[in-house]
């Protein structure tokens, strides 16, 4: 770690699936820790394009990067307030290089390694997942209040500026205002990370050492979720979909199973959760149409089981490597469920570990996070270099 | 690409352990080169069946869905192969097998996608078995080196039971 403090304002690219996104958030290193200071944050979504193809099209999503890619950066250096060079108010830029779809992420690389040659700067590509563990320890955080007084005396040292709201240039919507807050992980960390494409428990030992500790052996969480919207003929992205009709359900109206609770270790399987789902279709009503309440009790009950697994094994898994802070992050974090269910969990059963959550808007991919997390590593480590920097569709963290 | 339709071998499974056997027989007959095209709905099994081709080739690895990156490529393991599968050793059938790519084809538009996220080098190769789950929505425009062989999976609406029929599993 720096001696000194040291701050990089840093550019940050994301394009690893279905969301352009641009940001600028200012690294501090400070003697122990590091703090992000959110300076804009531009994210270009695709999922309005992708709702009517009910899933992904790669060739679709990398057409729309590609047009999409300089607007989202040239909008994210002017909302930051740089100076009247655009190229001069940044230090460095990170860009997701992997893991994600090759022909999608290659265009977020490519838009940084020609800025990178162009203006001089340092650059790194940044693994997506390290991007998701970090967003929980972003600005804006949503801090339960149940953490130990420890933690509780870190924690006032967040601190809420509120600055120009940030949008989504899809829709022209704002999706959070620019906070500012410095906060202490107490390591080791354990975070989970749960995606359409991704669910993974990670030991974070410190800064930028990572251990896999559990993943998925089949689906990720979140492809179940998109994959039983499908079965029931709800819309795509099939997360926020499934929990909007789970909420009026009835979680024990089906007994689906708990795929791997009680297995010694800290891996995941949801592909049986789904093929379950898909039975119990069948068998209650195999032609008929299948009415809302059906739905509701099909969504909840599914929605439960995935929840209870993911909730259980993380638990588990921070007692077994003595985490002091645990740290969620990934789409599926944004599922009121999960939140509330790992919190009361926490709480129960690990009463002195802080949880820490991402303000909605870092759950989805962002580039706050990637921003954040190449900062670090620039910080305490080396750039990439545009001469080296390259997409790496399957970079695993921590393996 | 033509499908080799002689020989057609209609299979029943009832779990996802006889379907990892069915293949794993499969598996013993695989040349590099080959490609597999696997069929059937959500559920049906594609997925259990490309583990099982994994495990008889040797492979530990996690095979984690392919949904999110198109394809996952994993190296063939002849040492474990030969203490696992006592019987199969180098000289084994499928001794020059040396990678197993795994494929979801469900959201792309056409075979062209999968080439340009990098498919086209595996598909080149003698030394590579590629398994392309919902195959036939690019049978037609996937260029084969070895022979394309289809495997099929329906039933299992409500029970575990289901119907698997491999085209082509021999000569």
């Amino acid at each position: 770690m720096q001696r000194t403090s040291r701050t990089l304002r840093v550019l940050g690219i994301e394009s690893s699936c279905d969301e352009t996104a641009a940001a600028v958030v200012t690294v501090a290193a400070s003697r122990r820790d590091f703090s992000f200071s959110v300076r804009s944050s531009v994210v270009a979504s695709q999922v309005a394009l992708h709702a009517k193809t009910g899933g992904i099209v790669p060739e679709v999503a990398a057409r729309e990067h590609v047009g999409a890619i300089m607007p989202v950066i040239e909008q994210a250096l002017r909302d930051s307030g740089g100076r009247r060079s655009l190229a001069a108010s940044i230090d460095a830029i990170a860009v997701t290089a992997g893991p994600g779809l090759m022909t999608s992420l290659a265009v977020g690389v490519e838009a940084a390694r020609s800025l990178a040659y162009a203006w001089g700067k340092p650059v790194i590509g940044v693994n997506h997942i390290e991007g998701h563990v970090l967003s929980a320890l972003l600005p804006s955080v949503r801090h339960f209040d149940h953490v130990s007084p420890r933690a509780r005396g870190e924690n006032r040292r967040i601190r809420r500026l509120e600055k120009s709201a940030t949008k989504d240039i899809a829709t022209g919507r704002d999706l959070s205002t620019a906070l500012e807050m410095t906060r202490v992980a107490g390591f080791p960390a354990l975070a989970l990370v749960v995606s359409g494409g991704h669910t993974e428990l990670l030991l974070m030992r410190t800064w930028r050492k990572y251990e896999l500790v559990g993943a998925t052996r089949d689906d990720a969480a979140g492809e179940a979720f998109d994959k039983v919207a499908k079965l029931l003929g709800l819309p795509y992205p099939g997360g926020p979909a499934v929990s909007q009709c789970a909420a009026s359900g009835n979680p024990a109206a089906f007994s689906f199973p708990r795929p791997m609770l009680d297995s010694d270790d800290f891996d995941f399987s949801f592909s049986g959760l789904k093929t379950a789902v898909r039975y119990a279709l069948a068998r209650i009503q195999p032609q008929a149409a299948y009415d809302q309440q059906l739905i509701a009790d099909v969504c909840a009950s599914f929605q439960q089981a995935a929840v209870e697994v993911l909730v259980a094994k993380t638990v588990r898994a921070a007692r077994s490597v003595g985490a002091k802070t645990i740290l969620l992050g990934g789409g599926v974090a944004a599922n009121r469920e999960l939140r509330q269910q790992l919190d009361a969990a926490v709480r129960a059963q690990c009463p002195d570990v802080p949880l820490l959550i991402p303000h909605a808007s870092y759950t989805g991919d962002n580039a706050v996070m990637i921003a954040a997390a190449g900062g670090v590593r620039m910080l305490i480590g080396k750039e990439t270099g545009w001469k080296k920097l390259a997409a790496d569709a399957n970079w695993e963290l921590g393996r | 690409m033509e499908l080799l339709v002689r020989m057609e071998k209609v299979l029943t499974s009832h779990s996802e352990a006889e379907t990892m056997q069915i293949a794993a027989a499969v598996a013993q007959t695989l040349r590099g080169g080959d490609v597999l095209l696997l069929d059937g709905e959500l559920g049906a099994g594609k997925s259990v069946f490309v583990r099982g081709l994994a495990r008889a080739l040797g492979i530990t690895d996690r095979i984690t869905s392919p949904t999110f990156v198109l394809f996952r490529v994993y190296q063939v393991k002849y040492k474990e192969q030969g203490t696992r599968n006592g019987g199969l050793d180098q000289e084994g059938p499928v001794s020059h097998v040396r990678m197993l790519v795994h494929v979801d084809a469900y959201r792309v538009r056409d075979a062209q996608e999968l080439l340009d996220a990098g498919l086209g080098e595996w598909l080149e190769r003698d030394d590579t078995v590629v398994a392309i789950e919902w195959g036939e929505r690019v049978r037609d425009a996937i260029p084969v080196t070895g022979r394309a062989r289809a495997v099929t999976f329906s039933g299992g609406d409500s029970t575990d039971e289901r119907i698997v029929t491999v085209c082509g599993a021999a000569e």
